[in-house]
């Protein structure tokens, strides 16, 4: 049912072509005015307009922010992939500039200092203080001192040393001395010096008690003047020091005890477990369970790369408000209709052959080869010894290229596309391919699935086919199994054996025409066209048991769930889906209206997204744990029989996780279409009806124009949402009915005549068309 | 070689019959590159918004040519998705008959 609904868009452009003609030119049909048809390439090719991403990860920004502060590191900032810096972690270790601090850290991305320096020489001649610039300074000083003597008078400083002054205990004898003796055993023991002409008092040197460094930190050794020992006391409060404990800073010295201040661990982040390590300081742990998202189902952090890097956060949720999906980026191709990509080439089949783009920087996609000029599908062999990888290509013929045909490339780690082989049989039907382990296996419709030994070169030999399809289309293969698509036969499981051997083992029948198959991790996801996708539990691979049937907004072509997460091509938009409870998680569309979508392939590796449209390669990024609002309109046109007055109610539904404002509805040629609300809100998984009415009036009413609503939708390609309004012709040229004078065109004698033509069998061969 | 450029095209050359190849804005270059790798000879026209015109009957999911043979009296007389040499042959010398 899909599939008619792309069909009927472009018939109902035609008929936009026809009916603008007719209202420019007096009633002929002039074909070189009004809009062409959906899928014809004359209007340029757009796309969601891209941010020209700078990156994809943070490593890309290490060059690209200038000069950083040790408290900042370069990010890739998600949702505009620029890059931009971002604090690091509190208590991360740094230097403020200032020589008089120690044990400086970041907080909030500026360093913070630490423990101010005691600057103390412990000499009583130089003057202690601190220079930002150079730390400790102690100058010498000329200031009255003690030298230890109590006889001695005038002690004054010099040269940084305490000079004695004038000693004024006489003596005679050692018993003279005992009466100026201050009983403090630490500074020493008078005796009578008499050496000198008048014998005065002195210190012994060796009496005077030096107590060695303390080992503690915030401890000094002292000594105790009653016994002249030496013991610990606290040193003085304010020294720098370090408590060992990594969840502090600024740590210093109080009453002998080192301590510091508690770091701030908590990121703001609801998505990870904050917590502090003495030893490693502040740790944030993604969350394994996330919060429950109000008004809307819990989603799940815990796989990909885990939550939204960004706020603003919901509540205490794991969700950020944002664009879960982001465009990074077009890439080549050529009427594309598959893709597969081995990680750093992506290759895209097609009616005018593979284009090949390398994305090992899927920000910016880089062209590098084509190879064949006809080809529907690509399958990815083996990475030989040399590097190359080896490609297979098939196409199953046509009415262009009617020689149906499986070939072998190598591509090079530079990109080059070397044929290896061809083989090419009127007979075969070369469709879905897949290798595994020196077997390539290729769907043949009604033929099969032929079974080829793959040699060192990668060039296949046919060894045997397995009957038993119907319409042998795609395979898919995990572990010893083999899941066939069987387009009119459901899905069949094949057990691959040893030597190539190969037999049907299974089969279970799908809700619909089975186009593509994936099978990751005890399921087999197959694509079903309009009819949505089945979700097969292939925990015993040989029973499969279907799980699940979604229902797509779009028809469902290809499905890739190979990097973990679920992505789907549904033709009108690419879909990620949670891989484990499938539910809907972004949608993208990657050709901003009246372009249509056309998405018949996608691939992924890791979070990227690459689809493969018609018009060429689109490069998107999943961001885990964003969710926005997802405006999604089935009939993106709106047609009236001209002249006859009508009424009808659009649907305009919000697949998004938070609520759709949308906050203007209007249309053009306002004196013909009219709508019946301007503003409304519209809940996740909910839909509103505006309904839009045709009054053609006495002026005949022919017209188009555009019904635009003015949403919250981050998705640029469809904010603001148009709608295509037409009141026109709206026939269609069936089998029987003439041409009309739009295809005088073909006209051989160039005078544009329909007439010219008349006599002649007439053979239109369309190609590159759906 | 595509089988329409030699069982059609050049079988009919001389006789009332025209094969177009419509094509739908591809650049010249590309087109160059599809002929020469085809090989096809009979003329290359870019459609100019007719196709849209016509009730294709459902598609089978590619996107390849669409055949539409016309009679001398300019009826549509058939439109396939699929391409059947025989079938057209028949078809082209029965149109040709009338």
């Amino acid at each position: 049912m899909k599939r008619t609904r792309g069909r009927s868009l472009e018939l109902l452009l035609a008929a936009v072509a026809l009916a603008a003609a007719c209202s420019s030119s007096g009633g002929s049909t002039t074909p070189d005015t009004g809009p062409p048809p959906a899928d014809q390439d004359v209007t340029p090719v757009e796309v969601t307009p891209p941010p020209e991403p700078e990156c994809v990860t943070s490593e890309d920004c290490m060059d690209k922010v200038g000069e950083l502060s040790l408290c900042q590191v370069a990010v890739c900032l998600p949702g505009v992939n620029q890059c931009g810096t971002t604090p690091v972690n509190d208590g991360t270790a740094c230097e403020d500039g200032d020589m008089c601090t120690s044990a400086d850290v970041c907080l909030d991305g500026e360093c913070a200092p630490g423990s101010m320096l005691a600057c103390d020489d412990e000499n009583q001649c130089t003057t202690d203080s601190c220079d930002p610039a150079s730390g400790c300074v102690f100058d010498a000083n000329t200031l009255p001192c003690d030298d230890g003597n109590v006889c001695t008078m005038g002690d004054e400083c010099k040269d940084e040393q305490c000079e004695s002054g004038v000693n004024e205990c006489k003596c005679e004898s050692e018993g003279d001395c005992m009466q100026y003796d201050d009983d403090n055993l630490c500074n020493g023991v008078l005796f009578c010096d008499t050496s000198a002409e008048l014998s005065t008092c002195e210190v012994d040197p060796s009496s005077v008690v030096t107590c060695p460094d303390s080992e503690a930190q915030c401890q000094t050794m002292a000594c105790s003047p009653d016994t002249g020992e030496c013991g610990m006391a606290p040193a003085p409060d304010g020294g720098a020091c370090d408590d060992g404990d990594a969840c502090t800073y600024a740590d210093a010295c109080t009453g002998g005890i080192c301590a510091g201040t508690k770091l701030d661990c908590d990121d703001e982040n609801p998505c990870t477990t904050d917590s502090c390590d003495v030893a490693s300081g502040c740790s944030h742990t993604i969350s394994d369970v996330c919060g429950d998202c109000t008004g809307m189902a819990c989603l799940a952090c815990s796989f990909g790369a885990g939550c939204a890097e960004a706020g603003p956060f919901i509540g205490e949720t794991c969700c950020a408000s944002g664009d879960p999906i982001i465009y990074l980026s077009p890439g080549t191709a050529a009427e594309a209709v598959d893709i597969e990509t081995d990680g750093t080439f992506v290759f895209l089949c097609g009616g005018f052959g593979v284009r090949v783009n390398d994305v090992s920087n899927p920000a910016a996609p880089q062209y590098v080869d084509s190879a064949v000029s006809r080809c529907q599908r690509v399958g990815i062999g083996e990475l030989l010894p040399n590097g190359n990888r080896v490609v297979y290509l098939a196409h199953h013929g046509d009415s262009w290229v009617n020689s149906p045909s499986l070939w072998t490339y190598q591509i090079t780690p530079e990109g080059n596309m070397k044929a290896k082989g061809q083989e090419a049989d009127s007979e075969i039907l070369f469709e879905g391919l897949a290798w595994n382990e020196g077997y390539l296996y290729v769907a043949a419709h009604d033929g099969g699935v032929r079974v080829y030994e793959t040699d060192e070169q990668g060039l296949p030999y046919h060894q045997h086919t397995v009957t038993g399809f119907v319409n042998a289309w795609k395979i898919d293969i995990e572990g010893n199994y083999a899941y066939v698509a069987d387009m009119e036969g459901g899905l069949k499981v094949m057990l691959l054996g040893a030597d190539g051997q190969a037999e049907i083992v299974a089969a279970a029948g799908t809700n619909g025409k089975a186009r593509d198959v994936d099978a990751f991790e005890g399921r087999v996801y197959v694509a079903l066209g309009g009819e949505g996708l089945d979700v097969f539990d292939i925990s015993t691979p040989d029973a499969p048991v279907l799980e699940r049937h979604l229902e797509a907004q779009g028809s469902v072509q290809a499905v890739s769930a190979d990097s973990g997460i679920l992505a789907v091509a549904e033709w009108s938009h690419v879909a990620v889906r949670d891989p484990v409870n499938l539910q809907l998680l972004g949608t993208e569309r990657v050709r901003k209206f009246p372009a249509f979508d056309q998405v018949l392939g996608v691939a992924t590796v890791g979070d990227i997204v690459m689809a493969a449209e018609w018009e060429g390669l689109h490069v998107m990024q999943y961001r885990p744990g964003y969710v926005a609002p997802d405006i999604r309109i089935d009939d993106e046109i709106i047609s009236f029989a001209a002249g006859e007055s009508d009424a009808t109610a659009l649907i305009v539904r919000n697949r998004g996780l938070l609520d759709l404002e949308v906050s203007d509805v209007s249309a053009d040629h306002p004196e013909i279409f009219q709508v019946d609300k301007g503003s409304f809100t519209i809940p996740p998984d909910g839909a509103d009806v505006v309904e839009v009415t045709y009054a053609p009036g006495q002026s005949g009413g022919l017209a188009q124009g555009y019904l635009t609503l003015t949403t919250n939708d981050p998705d640029s390609a469809q904010s603001p949402y148009k709608v295509l309004l037409v009141a026109g012709e709206t026939n269609k040229i069936d089998v029987g009915d003439p041409l009309n004078s739009s295809f005088a065109f073909l006209d051989p004698s160039g005078e544009n005549l329909l007439e010219n033509l008349e006599g002649k069998v007439i053979v239109l061969a369309y190609f590159a068309l759906f | 070689m595509p089988d329409i450029d030699a069982t059609i095209w050049e079988k009919y050359e001389g006789q009332d019959v025209l094969v177009f190849g419509l094509y739908q804005g591809e650049s010249s270059t590309l087109l160059a590159d599809f002929q020469a790798q085809t090989g096809v000879s009979f003329p290359l026209v870019k459609d100019k918004g007719t196709l849209g015109q016509f009730a294709f009957p459902p598609g089978v999911g590619y996107p390849y040519p669409r055949d539409i043979v016309v009679g001398k009296d300019l009826k549509v007389r058939s439109i396939k998705n699929s391409f059947n040499v025989q079938e057209m042959d028949n078809l082209i010398q029965q149109l040709l008959a009338e």
